[in-house]
């Protein structure tokens, strides 16, 4: 299946006063799987409302596949059914009154297409999702999971070259949702069409994107692979957003003295491999990179175990000193006390910098100092 | 009446008198039935679904047919002014209760145009067929219920009505409903005779509330300030005051149309339900009389046919209305009733006749009037 | 706000710039259709507007008996002034708005409360005989609220206004207080019982139509019964219950024939009997004033509902994509008790009336009880002289079935296009809550409403008597009727319309037009089928207040085009009140058929799916 590249320009679109897009600009490669990443009310679904063409922004421009179907300064708007996309809806949007089958075969018809390649395609559609034998069943008759496949066999009937799927998978319970995960991957794959995906769920977008776009009123935040986004978030809300649990962030102002580089954190102080320009900074590190020593060793600040909550393979440790807290990951056969004392070593290399006042990354070219 | 109004009604009498005289010079019965023929068809305004029973034996013996719409009177005066005002010419014969605007509207604006059959001409009196042919006279009046009061009438003069006995226990149509509105204007129209009336009542002179202007004024007051019972139809009126077995005695007095006592109390006792009775000999009247009338459009499609029919409608076809509390404005044909109940003719009951003029003219004074002094 | 880079020319740019948009705008079926609605209703009803209003600030032929300077044409006050502020204001206007504003209001909202909850037991409960409960429930409706209210009058008859006792007093021994027999309450009550199916109608399309896994998930949740009705139903039928407020209020108000009979006895007038009474005098121009008073009055009321309405359409999409189910709720002891309620309400209310009216029809001499004066002349005996003027029996009357099979095809006719015409604007009004155009299109569809019916028809005849530009003569015609009425009942259908498009969830047909479905495509294969109950619903109110319009028709109905309630009507007047009341019976039967033939054909795939599902 082809692919189309999807461009945005300065895409901003208002609801009376407030903004919902603010002069967004966006490239989306062909063929990617791209997630679009952020809290309710961030502007998410609205941006992907504008590239299906159900909301026409106020100003800035769309270009799908080379052709513009969005311009506000030409007055363009390519109506949705013209510009090769569809859409997978979170409510899934299946037709109440129609069977399975009509509902999938609905755009096909609509592409008047013959009789028997309609029913061949639904066939196909619906033997690839493993749903043969549902096509008499109306909406109401069928599971959660199966309305879910039924809205996305709908979409790859039409083999659009864009899919939009915004938030498909919040309706379904929690080891559907994994599956379905799985499947969707194979999904764009396999059809190699781009993907735009909405979703709140931070594991869901890691997990399955290609690129992720982190968003927060209206403003792209951060746009990466997730392997970056999670290493390098660009500001103190993605490092927050991403991962869990949550990104330990410690007030820190760096010190350099004759025994090396360190971060002062109110009052304890943590060796590090760098340290940026500013005097006043907030210091993330990832509870992997948190290790807990039984006993004080050079480096080691000694903390109270707070909480210990076991995860299967892997134990997260809540530990207190003063007004911090901070989480650990740490083996499971590790042997913990409430309150017993325990010590805290972090990698020195493992912190991200940001500024307090910007929230931005400090950047690591300042490393060479 | 100011003065402008006299010589316009001046005005209207001469030209309607001309007109009168000029069809009436006209007439020749064989070319109007000829070309009626060749019309083929009438088409008439009708306030009375009774219409329905002649259709028949005019076309056996004109070969016309009548095509009638069913409309009250008010609503005849909407359709055919619209309709002439937009230049629809679609009626020949407006037959209803709507003289005042007859005379004051469509008469001065050359709308309609009066036709008086010769042939009928001879038996009318003056105000039957100036301007406007009357085919027949209906009245309002009051009844009381003869069966219990075997005595007679409990009241012999309108303004026993006034008194605190009666309070309550007169029962009229709605004072601001159309032919109701007539009624009272009518007897505010005449003062005198009021005034004279309530001296043979009271054997005194009558002494005026403020604001008042004149004994019919003063009567009106006294009336509507005795709480006289609204009634949402006359039928209404007719079986609540006719009604035999009622048991809050007094038994009301009704005011009503007359010809409902056809049905609640002209039989009575063979029909020992009802027994609504007019009080005949009131004083100074018993009711008010009008007039239902005939009129020609001024641009009829089928003229010849509506001239047919008009005088067909006075003569032989009158008789679906020939009913009891009509009568007929043709004195050569008596009223069913003086016939067969013993009623006292046309010209000798106590009635006033409406004047349109009146009635049109202090339609706004009238209601201004009577909500001024309504509870 | 540089956006892009320009290499155009300003001036060509916007020439482009507007090019587009006026192409894309003129590309757009449903801008198109808006407009077109808009215009013909502007011409329908703004052009009557106009004149009524133009004729209240100007002096009219016959004026100079109000004032000697009446000039007819010339700009004047004078009416206003008279009627707002004159000696007899009180009487004329004020007593009246109050009484209308009492009356009105309450009845409103008691028949809101009953018909709701009436419509709740009927579609949400496991009262017994549901079914059949539902038709019997509208009969009050189909029953002319005149017929309801001598039907009060003669079971509560005062001796006030003389005759026979009444029902009460034969069966008490006592007459009942004035205040039972006439004025407000009894008006309130009656009212009530005319027009609570209309609520009852809508709400019970609302309510079949929610998807009740929101009130389980809510109930998994722990939340008590009454709590999921006051969070999760009772919300949702919302515009519903709106939408029913503002018509019931706009009946109330606008009331005529049960005001009249139960309010003029004791003097108690409303704006609308004020109205009458001025129309009666031929003082049109007094019979105007009242009307736009009577029309601000409504529009208030509108203007509050799509303030209330308008912001937030979105929340009360029930029909959404995820299939639903419907459940009902387990009345338990309360069972039998609840269905005896209502059972004997549906007999006091529907049944009885019903009974009367056909018992007086049987009576050779109306008023006489006993079992030797029961006759079917008046239904199937052949003309004689000697009873009714001769007339013969309905069913062999041939102006009666002429006008059976004429009002046949004008409700017929009359509800399937106005079921369209307002499924339309109100898709235009819901799809489009924030544009300029659906919101003019909104408030002028409910104008109509309260203009006096006789002075409507008037205002038609005019217009559409000769030919003006695209125009056409209508003069005499079928389709004069049909439109007149149309335009009458345009506030029902527009509004029963829209509440059936705001419960389609906006997503199905989002779904639709990305697979390429055009606006009419979308139409016919997504908001129709799923319409359908509501439209339906729709449908059966204009039938039924089709087969019982009179007086905007009475000046445009030709002997040929001449329907069943004018001929009633003339009997009435004439006092034959055997055949008038059977006249109103057969009217009330031939409506049922309809009303069920309608039921049959349009429940539509997704009703029948649910019942089989029940």
């Amino acid at each position: 299946m082809s692919s189309n590249p999807v461009l945005l320009k300065h895409v901003t679109k208002r609801f009376g006063e407030v903004t919902a897009v603010d002069h967004l600009d966006l490239e989306i490669t062909a063929g990617e799987f791209l997630v679009l990443l952020g809290p309710s009310g961030c502007g998410k679904t609205t941006l992907l409302r504008c590239i299906a063409g159900l909301e026409e922004p106020n100003e800035g421009e769309i270009i799908i596949g080379g052709t513009t179907v969005f311009s506000s300064n030409e007055a363009i708007f390519v109506p949705p059914g013209q510009r090769q996309v569809d859409m997978v809806f979170q409510s899934y949007a299946l037709w109440p009154h129609m069977t399975t089958f009509e509902n999938i075969a609905f755009g096909l018809k609509l592409k008047k297409l013959p009789r028997v390649q309609i029913r061949e395609r639904v066939g196909q559609v619906l033997t690839d999702l493993g749903m043969e034998g549902l096509e008499k069943r109306y909406p109401f008759e069928l599971s959660g999971g199966q309305q879910q496949r039924v809205a996305l066999a709908r979409l790859l009937a039409t083999k659009p070259p864009v899919f939009l799927m915004d938030e498909p998978l919040s309706n379904l319970d929690a080891r559907l949702r994994l599956d379905m995960r799985s499947e969707l991957k194979r999904l764009h794959h396999d059809s190699g069409a781009t993907t735009v995906y909405v979703t709140h769920d931070q594991t869901e977008a890691l997990t399955m994107a290609t690129r992720v776009v982190v968003m927060e009123e209206g403003l792209i935040q951060q746009v990466d692979s997730p392997p970056e986004l999670y290493r390098k978030p660009a500001n103190l809300f993605v490092a927050e957003f991403i991962g869990s649990p949550r990104v330990n962030l410690l007030p820190a102002r760096p010190i350099s003295d004759d025994q090396g580089k360190w971060l002062q954190v109110r009052d304890f102080r943590l060796p590090a491999a760098w340290l940026p320009e500013e005097e006043e900074i907030v210091a993330a590190v990832r509870p992997e990179n948190v290790s807990l020593l039984p006993e004080a060793t050079p480096g080691a600040v000694e903390f109270q175990v707070y909480a210990v909550l076991p995860a299967g393979p892997e134990v997260f440790v809540h530990v207190v000193r003063g007004d911090t807290t901070l989480v650990a990951r740490s083996n499971p056969l590790l042997n913990l006390e409430m309150d017993q004392s325990i010590w805290i070593k972090i990698d020195p290399d493992a912190y991200n910098y940001y500024g307090k006042e910007s929230g931005q990354l400090l950047s690591a070219a300042a490393r060479g100092k | 009446m100011r003065r402008g109004n006299y010589w316009l009604v001046l005005l209207i009498a001469g030209l309607s008198l001309l007109c009168t005289w000029v069809a009436a010079a006209e007439q020749d019965w064989g070319a109007i039935e000829a070309a009626a023929r060749e019309e083929g068809k009438v088409v008439i305004y009708s306030v009375s679904s009774r219409m329905g029973n002649i259709v028949d034996e005019f076309m056996e013996k004109y070969g016309v047919e009548i095509e009638w719409y069913d409309l009250a009177s008010d609503d005849q005066i909407e359709k055919f002014s619209r309709e002439c005002d937009a230049g629809i010419y679609a009626v020949d014969v407006l037959y209803g209760n709507h003289l005042p605007a007859l005379v004051n509207e469509f008469l001065p604006e050359g709308k309609v145009v009066p036709f008086v059959p010769d042939s009928t001409a001879p038996f009318l009196d003056e105000n039957e067929k100036d301007p406007f042919l009357v085919q027949r006279w209906s009245s309002r009046s009051l009844v009381y219920n003869a069966a219990l009061n075997p005595d007679g009438p409990p009241i012999d003069s309108l303004w026993d009505l006034t008194r605190e006995e009666w309070a309550g226990k007169v029962i009229h149509p709605d004072p601001l409903s159309g032919q109701q509105g007539a009624v009272y204007q009518t007897i505010l129209q005449h003062p005198e005779e009021m005034a004279a009336a309530y001296e043979r009542e009271f054997g005194e002179a009558i002494t005026l509330s403020a604001g008042i202007n004149n004994a019919a004024e003063e009567w009106f007051l006294r009336f509507i300030q005795n709480g006289p019972v609204i009634g949402s139809s006359t039928s209404k009126i007719a079986k609540g005051a006719g009604d035999v077995t009622q048991t809050d005695l007094p038994a009301p007095i009704g005011w009503t149309t007359l010809s409902k006592l056809r049905k609640y109390g002209a039989n009575y006792p063979c029909d020992p339900d009802y027994a609504a009775a007019p009080l005949y000999d009131l004083d100074p009247v018993f009711g008010v009389a009008y007039r239902t009338i005939l009129a020609l459009s001024a641009k009829a499609p089928h003229p010849n046919a509506g001239k047919l029919l008009i005088r067909y409608l006075v003569e032989a076809g009158l008789w679906p209305w020939n009913e009891i509390g009509d009568y007929s404005a043709r004195e050569d044909i008596e009223a069913l009733q003086v016939h067969l109940f013993n009623q006292p003719p046309f010209a000798e009951v106590k009635l006033w006749v409406t004047d349109p003029e009146y009635v049109y003219n202090t339609a706004f004074d009238y209601v201004e009037f009577y909500l001024s002094i309504a509870p | 706000m540089a956006v892009g880079p320009q290499q155009d020319q300003p001036s060509s740019k916007h020439v482009r710039r507007w090019r587009n948009r006026l192409r894309r705008r003129l590309r757009s079926p449903e801008f198109i259709l808006s407009l077109v609605l808009l215009l013909a209703l502007s011409y329908l009803v703004l052009v009557p507007l106009f004149n009524l209003t133009w004729r209240t600030l100007s002096w009219g032929p016959g004026d100079t008996r109000i004032s000697r300077d009446a000039e007819p044409g010339k700009f004047t006050l004078a009416h206003w002034d008279r009627l707002l502020f004159g000696r007899t204001s009180k009487q004329m206007v004020w007593k009246p708005l109050t009484h209308t504003l009492i009356t009105g209001t309450i009845a409103a909202a008691l028949a809101l409360i009953l018909g709701g909850t009436l419509a709740w037991l009927v579609t949400r409960s496991n009262l017994p005989g549901r079914r059949w409960m539902r038709s019997v429930l509208t009969l009050p409706y189909i029953i002319p609220a005149f017929a309801l209210a001598m039907a009060w009058e003669t079971f509560f008859k005062s001796p006030i206004t003389g005759g026979r006792p009444g029902v009460f007093q034969a069966l008490f021994g006592v007459a009942p207080p004035i205040w039972l027999s006439y004025g407000p309450i009894p008006i309130i009550i009656t009212m009530v019982v005319h027009f609570y199916p209309f609520a009852f109608i809508i709400i019970s399309g609302a309510l079949a139509a929610i998807d009740s896994q929101l009130e389980e998930s809510a109930q998994l949740q722990g939340a008590p019964r009454w709590m999921i009705m006051r969070k999760i139903t009772f919300p949702m039928v919302t515009p519903a219950f709106l939408s029913s407020l503002v018509l019931l209020f706009g009946r109330t108000v606008g009331g005529f024939a049960i005001p009249y009979f139960l309010g003029g006895p004791v003097q108690y007038w409303t704006l609308s009997t004020m109205l009458f009474r001025n129309f009666s005098l031929r003082l049109d121009v007094n019979g105007y004033v009242l009307a736009i008073i009577l029309i601000a009055l409504t529009s208030l009321i509108v203007y509050f509902n799509s303030r209330v309405q308008g912001g937030s359409i979105e929340k009360f999409q029930i029909i959404s994509g995820k299939g639903f189910k419907t459940n009902i709720t387990r009345l338990q002891k309360w069972r039998w008790p609840i269905f005896s309620l209502v059972a004997t309400f549906a007999l006091v209310a529907a049944v009885l009336p019903i009974g009367l009216l056909a018992y007086q029809s049987l009576m050779l001499v109306d008023g006489h009880y006993g079992l030797g004066n029961l006759t079917a002349h008046y239904w199937i005996g052949a003309s004689n002289p000697g009873i009714a003027w001769g007339y013969p029996g309905l069913l062999r009357n041939p102006l009666v079935l002429g006008g059976a099979w004429n009002s046949i095809r004008f409700a017929v006719s009359g509800s399937f296009i106005a079921a369209i015409v307002g499924l339309l604007i109100g898709y235009i009004v819901v799809r489009n809550p924030r544009s300029w155009l659906s919101k003019l299109l909104n408030q002028i569809s409910f104008l109509p409403y309260l203009f006096p019916g006789i002075a409507f028809g008037a205002m038609y005849l005019s217009m559409f008597a000769v030919r003006r530009g695209p125009i056409p003569a209508l003069y005499g015609t079928f389709t004069l009727i049909v439109l007149v009425a149309l335009v009458k009942r345009l506030p029902y259908t527009t509004r029963t319309g829209a509440s059936a498009v705001a419960q389609i969830g906006q997503e199905l047909e989002e779904a639709a037009q990305l697979q390429g479905a055009s606006w009419l495509r979308r139409l016919r294969s997504i908001v129709i089928p799923l319409a359908t109950s509501g439209i339906v619903s729709g449908m059966m109110v204009t039938f039924v207040g089709l087969m019982r319009v009179l007086a905007p028709i009475i000046l445009l109905i030709t002997p040929s085009t001449r329907v069943l309630m004018t001929v009633a009507y003339r009997f009435a007047e004439d006092d034959i009140l055997q055949l008038s009341n059977a006249l109103i019976l057969l009217v009330t039967f031939i409506t049922l058929i309809g009303e069920l033939i309608i039921w049959r054909l349009g429940r539509g795939r997704l009703s029948r799916l649910r019942e089989g599902n029940l």
